[in-house]
């Protein structure tokens, strides 16, 4: 991270969303462009370190598993924010409504009457076998057909043009904390050049999701559903945006230990006595949110919470079982399962992939390792990935032992030249690669986007991970009322 | 053979329980094999009982109790008449994806040992039923069945390495064999009526299906070493013992449970109900 280098041009070429190929700034990044000009030097620094002190003492940290020193760690954020245009967003919200829609048209389906299966679309065993897929659910239907009630769709750009769909989130997709107090700390921080540009609002977001979780409570609760938060517990990674996202929305944040399920009813233990929930925004896995139907030691959920949900009694979002749609095997049919239910072609593109459960894809990948990403099908946050380039010849050799065994499990890529934006360090500025997390929000009257998201930042010189838990930082998303910062 | 059956599950908590939810797979449907008159299904001390079908089609039945709660008691009963079809099981109403059969779960995974022995077992047999029966021989034989069930089964992969193991985990066995080698099969709970199921698997029984084609779902009893006749009495089906098992309990308040469960079987000697209408 303590690049002593000023810009340097990435060894790959790719799209940089400050500069044009001549080097001089996108008229989007104009304003940006001067203000990293002209700052006096050493303020980048002392923003940062502002910024660190900050995020310590409102006490915004996530824990990375397996890592015993790392309990409490802070994500790196970067003052240079990321900027989008209005019509850039515009294009990009459209795709992500279109996507989120097929997405629960998707879980409806293979829930339901298994249309796209019959029809041919996908492998009956890529839905059925697949470990995400939930039979408990088979032949129910979601409250209002909408199974993903909050999507985290992961966007890549690699040019000026097209946005890519890098993963979609359908469980309990994290990091929207990030997003709001990403912004709140550019305000605080550079006011100025918050206040020169007619950024689009995040803030409202708590305000959206409520309406969003409210519009699906089920029809017999009363005016104002009760709606609670149910996280794991504060060993979570993301407790902190649980206890955030409850506060922010004015609800209960509550733990298995504090529901208690009656005759299909839940209830909340309060201290007046115990209190019927109607929505449970829940961010604890399908395995472990009722031990009568899944894990059976699972002190998490609440017994008897699957037979309230499934009477109709208590709504969950997300929906028990969406992971199917989220898998990266799934992924790969995205094209296909758009043109299958809305008879339009997919607004986003996918990555092109190689499934190597597909003989001819396995002998591709395998010849070519060294050049391609390979990602395992149920894995997420990074683990479980090789990036060719960037691996050494045993990490090459182990995967290739891997994808002979169980190739079903694994999909590969192109290493995608992942657009950068300019990031700041210890001394200087140089591009880093970032990715973008919009989060979608499905309820019973439609579709909602915040304009904004969480920009992920590889802070590695030429990385491409940027997950959190693999070392990669935040960046605030600007997304403008106009198309390009008024000079 | 036709039978009025009881059957009486009673628990003993250690220390008394707060409270406790249950849900009860305890009621037989009726197919091609089985036929029931006046199930009913009940719980000492009272509680509203609801019941419900699970994805699977499976009777449900839910209840919770307030505590504190030392004893509970479960009863199932009713009068029944089954058939002796070959293990042949039609007419219920197949929900579920064939694909979802093939899945597994963590108590019937095949390891490689299993897998080999299946393989092994399977190399000079074609016919896919046929297939199927030299499975369940193999198994029977290479296995021991030790009647009596614990609190719950162990994995596939460790009964079949002990080489021993009760109704409920060869049952599991013999899924996860037949799902390594493809084939679609799925955990069977009921009970046996017979007279040496009384004496030698106590009052729960369990067993596998596999689908064949073109024939179905065709039950196997690799314990006993035979396709279910009219001494069994099919109760739920589920991925394994955990999807099917006839009691799933949660209590608030952890206490160690004693379970009892006794099944009484009157053999009614006279006409069959086929017979007399």
């Amino acid at each position: 991270m303590n690049s002593k280098k000023a810009i340097k041009p990435m060894t790959l070429p790719c799209f940089d969303e400050m500069t044009k190929g001549d080097g001089a700034a996108r008229a989007l990044y104009s304003r940006i462009a001067k203000w990293l000009e002209t700052s006096p030097p050493g303020l980048l620094d002392s923003r940062r370190q502002q910024a660190e002190m900050l995020f310590r003492r409102i006490g915004i940290t996530f824990a990375v598993y397996g890592d015993k020193e790392a309990a409490e760690r802070l994500i790196p954020f970067d003052i240079i924010p990321r900027l989008l245009g209005h019509d850039e967003w515009l294009r990009l919200e459209a795709g992500l409504v279109q996507r989120v829609k097929v997405l629960n048209m998707f879980l409806t389906d293979v829930y339901g009457a298994q249309e796209i299966i019959r029809a041919g679309v996908i492998p009956a065993d890529l839905v059925f076998r697949n470990d995400c897929y939930r039979p408990e659910m088979q032949g129910h239907r979601a409250p209002h057909d909408i199974w993903t009630h909050i999507a985290g769709i992961d966007i890549v750009r690699v040019d000026d043009q097209d946005f890519y769909v890098l993963e979609d989130n359908c469980r309990t997709p994290s990091g929207v904390s990030y997003m709001l107090e990403n912004r709140e700390m550019m305000i605080r921080l550079a006011p100025d050049l918050f206040a020169e540009h007619a950024v689009m609002p995040v803030e409202n977001y708590p305000d959206s999701l409520l309406a969003s979780l409210r519009s699906v409570a089920p029809p017999r609760c009363p005016s104002e559903p009760n709606i609670v938060v149910l996280t794991p517990g504060q060993f979570n990674s993301a407790y902190y945006e649980h206890s955030f996202l409850a506060d922010k929305l004015g609800v209960e944040l509550v733990e298995g230990g504090d529901l208690t399920v009656k005759d299909d009813v839940v209830y909340m233990r309060t201290t007046e006595g115990p209190k019927r929930v109607d929505v449970i925004y829940r961010r604890v896995d399908d395995e472990f949110i009722d031990p009568l139907v899944f894990n059976p030691d699972s002190v998490l959920g609440a017994a008897g919470l699957m037979g309230a949900y499934l009477s109709g009694n208590v709504t969950l979002a997300n929906a028990v079982g969406a992971g199917v749609a989220d898998d990266k095997a799934i992924y790969t049919y995205m094209p296909e399962i758009t043109r299958f239910y809305l008879g339009e072609e997919p607004k986003l593109k996918n990555v092109s992939t190689w499934r190597c459960r597909e003989p001819d894809a396995l002998k591709y990948v395998l010849d070519h390792l060294s050049e391609l990403v390979v990602k395992e099908v149920n894995g997420s946050g990074g683990y479980g990935m090789l990036v060719g380039p960037h691996a050494t010849k045993e990490q090459i050799e182990d995967f290739r032992k891997k994808l002979l065994t169980a190739p079903d499990n694994f999909i590969a890529q192109p290493t995608l030249s992942l657009s950068t934006c300019p990031t700041s360090f210890l001394g200087g500025v140089a591009p880093r690669h970032v990715d973008l997390r919009p989060f979608v929000l499905s309820g019973s009257d439609g579709v909602r986007v915040v304009p904004g998201g969480l920009t992920r930042v590889a802070l590695k010189e030429g990385s491409l991970v940027v997950n959190s838990s693999q070392g990669g930082g935040t960046k605030d998303t600007w997304v403008l009322e106009t198309d390009a910062a008024t000079p | 053979m036709r039978a009025s059956i009881q059957y009486h599950l009673q628990i003993s908590c250690a220390e008394p329980v707060r409270a406790v939810n249950q849900v009860l797979r305890l009621t037989p449907r009726g197919f091609d094999g089985q036929e029931i008159k006046d199930w009913r299904v009940d719980v000492l001390p009272d509680a509203r009982m609801r019941r419900s079908e699970d994805a699977f089609g499976n009777i449900v039945h839910s209840c919770c109790h307030d505590g504190p709660l030392e004893q509970l008691s479960i009863m199932a009963e009713g009068d029944i008449e089954t058939y002796d079809v070959a293990g042949v099981v039609r007419g219920l109403p197949e929900k579920m994806p064939l694909d979802v059969y093939l899945r597994d779960t963590a108590a019937t995974q095949a390891d490689k040992d299993l897998l080999a022995f299946a393989q092994d077992a399977l190399s000079g047999e074609k016919d896919p039923l046929g297939r199927m029966h030299v499975l369940n021989a193999a198994l029977n034989e290479a296995c021991a069945f030790a009647p009596g069930e614990g609190e719950s089964p162990r994995p596939a992969k460790e009964v079949f390495a002990s080489r021993t193991g009760s109704a409920r985990e060869l049952a599991q066995v013999f899924v996860a064999a037949a799902r390594g080698v493809d084939v679609p099969a799925r955990f069977i709970s009921g009970f046996f009526l017979g007279d040496e199921g009384v004496g030698r698997a106590g009052a729960h029984h369990a067993w596998a299906e596999v689908f064949v084609e073109p024939i179905g779902w065709v039950g196997f009893d690799p314990a006993l070493g035979c396709c279910p006749r009219d001494e069994y009495l099919r109760i739920a089906l589920g991925l394994d013992f955990a999807g099917a098992a006839p009691r799933r309990a949660a209590a608030f308040g952890y206490a160690r449970e004693d379970a009892a469960a006794v099944l009484k079987v009157d053999v009614c000697r006279q006409a069959s109900w086929h017979g007399q209408q």
